[in-house]
């Protein structure tokens, strides 16, 4: 059975694929966000589907570090944890 | 016909800046196009590839008729070397000053190193064309957002009538225009073309680069938010190949000397766009036009910065704009274009989805 991380990893990857109009395949977790295209407009539409998806609220500072897929995945990780 | 003439242009990469290249090649002119390189991209590639996107051109036509230059508007002189700076003062008898930098949240100083010190470069070096060789007229392409928060009715003679500013893109054209009017005063003949936000071409909605109410529709259409601020104003809209044209009947037919215009070739209240992009791109979301019903207190950080992005449509919350002077030289050089309405509308969300820019939402 998967674990959680993994299951919340993939989903993350589904929405920045959606959002940004890639393929799931390309979002590697170390890809940056510039490398698919995803300007400051779609970098913060991500951060607020994140928010919306799992109701939670990414802290102010937090939100110009996500520029990469693995850190759209930590934040999402780190809010839950403190749910 | 009108006589064939050679044109300096500025900005032949851009969004506007590339039709024109298109159309003044079409209409038998000589060009001087002026390109950075940028990146990896040399400036030769990025006019060719810019002007390849309107169609495919003529390659006896190109090598004869575009000479791509390499400069840099922030330059003195901008870069461009002696021996081409001599070829230009023999040869150059219009500038069509192109070049801007239009986005709307970027700092003061990097608005006016490209809006105001570029302008005040491109100006020094025509006026070098004008003294030294045949330059007749500069066309500085400005903007209707210079008016900012102005609430009267802002005629074309019009510059300084108070008004504060919601941009620094505002900001810098409004004083790149002051310096237009410096240069005036020096002898250089300038016409200044006031535009609104410049949007696909009325065929097929087809344009270069998403930016101003495309920003805001991709906004929209991601269903992020539940409450968008639709303010009580006018959009005006700028098809790129209808302000090409009347730009170009402009400069051609009028004789007037140091004239500005107003090109409102389409203009709609902004709560009909939000209505129209609501029903055909597939939103829900709930129209504010009070400023003090919003919540805003109420969202994330980042549903902030996502909120704030589409206040576009807060900065054209400006009074009415008159064009009876543009309106009168246009009719007296002919000029025609067909009444624009919801078709219009419609090409552009189309382009816009089918280039995935934006996507259909699931509330249709």
């Amino acid at each position: 059975m998967a674990d959680v991380a993994e299951i919340l990893g993939q989903e993350i990857r589904e929405m920045i694929a959606e959002i940004s109009g890639r393929e799931v395949e390309e979002i590697k977790p170390e890809v940056n966000f510039e490398e698919l295209g995803v300007d400051s407009i779609k970098a913060i539409e991500i951060t607020v589907a994140i928010e919306k998806k799992y109701k939670i609220r990414v802290k102010d500072e937090q939100v110009a570090q996500i520029t990469t897929v693995a850190k759209a995945i930590e934040v999402v990780k780190e809010a839950l944890e403190k749910k | 016909m009108a006589k064939r003439q050679t044109i300096f242009l500025t900005g032949a990469t851009g969004i506007l800046g590339s039709y024109l290249l298109r159309f003044l090649l079409n209409e038998g002119h000589k060009v001087y196009a002026l390109a950075r390189d940028k990146e990896e991209q040399k400036a030769e590639n990025r006019v060719k590839n810019a002007l390849a996107f309107w169609g495919k051109s003529n390659p006896k036509d190109i090598a004869q008729k575009l000479i791509i230059i390499k400069g840099d508007i922030t330059q003195r002189y901008l870069g461009i070397p002696l021996k081409i700076q001599e070829l230009l003062i023999k040869e150059v008898e219009a500038v069509f000053h192109c070049a801007a930098l239009t986005k709307f949240n970027i700092s003061l100083d990097e608005s006016r190193e490209v809006n105001v010190n570029g302008t005040k470069n491109v100006l020094e070096t025509a006026l070098l064309f004008k003294t030294k060789g045949n330059l007749k007229k500069i066309n500085h392409i400005s903007t209707l957002f210079i008016r900012g928060n102005y609430k009267g009715v802002f005629a074309e003679n019009d510059l300084d009538v108070g008004q504060e500013f919601n941009t620094s893109y505002e900001k810098s054209k409004f004083e790149a225009e002051k310096m237009v009017n410096d240069y005036r005063k020096m002898g250089l003949d300038i016409n200044v073309f006031r535009l609104g936000a410049v949007t696909g071409e009325t065929e097929k909605g087809k344009i270069a680069k998403f930016e101003n109410v495309y920003q805001v529709l991709n906004i929209w259409s991601s269903d992020l938010l539940e409450f968008y601020y639709i303010p009580d104003g006018e959009l005006i809209m700028a098809p790129v190949d209808v302000v090409v044209k009347m730009m170009y009947f402009l400069w051609m037919y009028s004789k007037e000397v140091n004239t500005n215009h107003h090109l409102i070739p389409y203009s709609l209240t902004i709560a009909k766009f939000f209505a129209c992009a609501k029903d055909h791109i597939g939103f829900k979301q709930q129209m504010i036009a009070n400023k003090d019903d919003l919540r805003i207190e109420k969202l994330s950080y980042a549903q902030k910065v996502l909120f704030r992005k589409t206040y576009f449509f807060s900065s054209i919350a400006s009074g009415k704009v008159s064009h009876a002077l543009t309106d009168k030289v246009l009719g007296l050089s002919h000029f025609k274009m067909n009444p624009l309405d919801e078709v219009y509308l419609l090409k552009v969300f189309n382009y816009a989805l089918k280039m995935n820019f934006i996507k259909k939402g699931k509330y249709l």
